[in-house]
């Protein structure tokens, strides 16, 4: 009798866990797939805006996913959301990400046609140093580096 | 209750689960097969998608970012950019590497810091990540823990989205409305002027709270507790950021008998300093903080202090 119990109960946690998958989009201009769930961790790949992931575990801020290629890692919460509605469909057919016109849809909105229209109309405007400072990027090693140094984050009790 | 019933009633659950389970995955597939939903669907379903928007909070991360593209090449309208190569990539650096222990460590573009070339002390974050320091605020900083208080401060604000907050709702409500109207993949031009108009006035409305008006003391306050639960992860002291209120408080009565103009931006746009450190205090109370600041870090600081002395 208790083997029954026991197999009920196996059979609807599998049943329960795999029935579930839900879809995570990336929302985001790049982010990450890290083999562990911290910053630090090493890189496995870069994904991009659009790219849908199956979420397939949450901890502490970060979700571990797989992409549609099944490259599987961690990803921060700040970098996805739920996939919409309007983008499910694309898991289907070929291993490829979010088509251009889908994405399209996806974006509208305040968008760069958006800004292209407004700096029509304001041409003295300039955006020169908008585009200069987005360049500012530090990566992974340079940001390790320099807490290293400082003592700080995942370093801070090295004295 | 006799065993058969509790079987019995097991097994209920048991068929009742197993059958919302397949029919939740056969929804799923239906959903899964984009050829299955005719376009008339998923007009529909980007209708509903827009018509659900209704608050600044459901802007995306995309739009959040364009908005703060515009509102940061306004504010570089009024000032001049000090073109510090060293001093910026270290600001950089030190704003990404606290970005990383923020609420918000991944945002559309990544945070970055500019140098604004001005006496005047002053910092102003436009939604989506962009900062801006002037050459003045960065002068009356003692050390990095200070500075790294300031810019924790600015990632509180961009993170808990405060500068879209200031977007009038009727505003985006308009906006809301008028992307559900439209089902094609590009908008017609007169629904893009429109739009643009939206925009525009959206912008104004960010840029009077930033430059203006300030925003809310409630929003500051909460910004200042951000920043501290961020110092505190990262290992920043905390104790650093009172300092800075300090020095703040100084120069505020130093100015004051001179009657210099350079302080006046910053008491528009922010809560009197001795009212915030008396807030920062009470909450540090709670923390037990340590005060030592590592020297490691004051080397570099100052080898950087050293260019905008």
């Amino acid at each position: 009798m208790k083997k029954i119990f026991l197999f009920i109960i196996i059979y609807l946690l599998i049943n329960l866990g795999f029935s579930a998958n839900e879809f995570l989009v990336v929302k985001v201009q790049t982010t990450a797939l890290r083999a562990e769930p911290r910053f630090f961790a090493p890189v496995k790949i870069m994904l991009k805006f659009g790219d849908q992931l199956e979420k397939l575990d949450f901890q502490q801020g970060w979700f571990q996913v797989k992409t549609l290629n099944a490259v599987s890692g961690w990803v921060h919460s700040s970098a996805v959301q739920p996939r919409p509605a309007k983008l499910a469909g694309l898991t289907q057919g070929p291993k490829t990400q979010a088509t251009a016109s889908e994405m399209a849809l996806a974006s509208k909105g305040f968008n760069r046609q958006v800004e292209a229209s407004y700096r029509q109309r304001h041409p003295e405007v300039d955006y020169t140093w908008v585009d200069r400072m987005l360049n500012f990027k530090n990566g992974q090693a340079a940001i390790e580096k320099f807490l290293k140094e400082g003592h700080l984050g995942e370093w801070r009790e090295a004295k | 209750m006799s065993r058969e019933k509790i079987i019995a009633l097991l097994s209920l659950v048991f068929l009742l689960l197993s059958s919302c389970a397949s029919l939740q995955k056969k929804g799923q597939e239906i959903l899964e097969k984009a050829n299955q939903i005719s376009d008339k669907d998923k007009e529909l379903l980007l209708k509903t998608g827009e018509a659900l928007r209704s608050s600044f909070q459901d802007l995306t991360d995309e739009e959040e970012y364009y908005l703060g593209r515009s509102v940061s090449a306004l504010i570089l309208s009024r000032y001049k950019v000090w073109s510090n190569e060293p001093a910026t990539n270290y600001l950089n650096l030190l704003a990404q590497a606290i970005s990383l222990y923020s609420d918000r460590p991944e945002i559309f573009a990544g945070y970055h810091v500019l140098i604004l070339d001005t006496e005047e002390i002053n910092a102003l974050s436009a939604p989506g990540g962009f900062i801006f320091l002037t050459r003045g605020l960065l002068r009356l900083c003692p050390h990095e823990d200070a500075l790294a208080g300031i810019i924790a401060h600015e990632i509180g604000h961009i993170s808990a989205r405060h500068g879209l907050q200031a977007i009038k709702k009727s505003r985006l409500l308009e906006a809301f409305k008028l992307l559900a109207s439209e089902a094609a993949e590009r908008l017609s031009p007169e629904k893009m002027a429109q739009l643009t108009d939206i925009f525009e006035g959206a912008l104004d409305d960010i840029i009077i709270q930033l430059i203006e008006r300030g925003y809310d003391r409630k929003a500051e306050y909460e910004a200042d507790s951000l920043a501290l639960k961020t110092l505190r992860r990262i290992g920043y002291s905390p104790q650093g950021f009172i300092l800075f209120m300090d020095e703040l408080i100084k120069k505020e009565s130093r100015d004051k008998e001179k009657r210099a103009i350079t302080f006046q931006g910053w008491l528009r746009t922010h809560p009197d300093p001795r009212e915030r450190r008396k807030r920062l205090e009470t909450e540090l109370s709670f923390w037990k903080e340590e005060m030592e600041i590592f020297r490691g870090r004051t080397a570099r600081f100052e080898k950087m202090a050293s260019t905008w002395k």
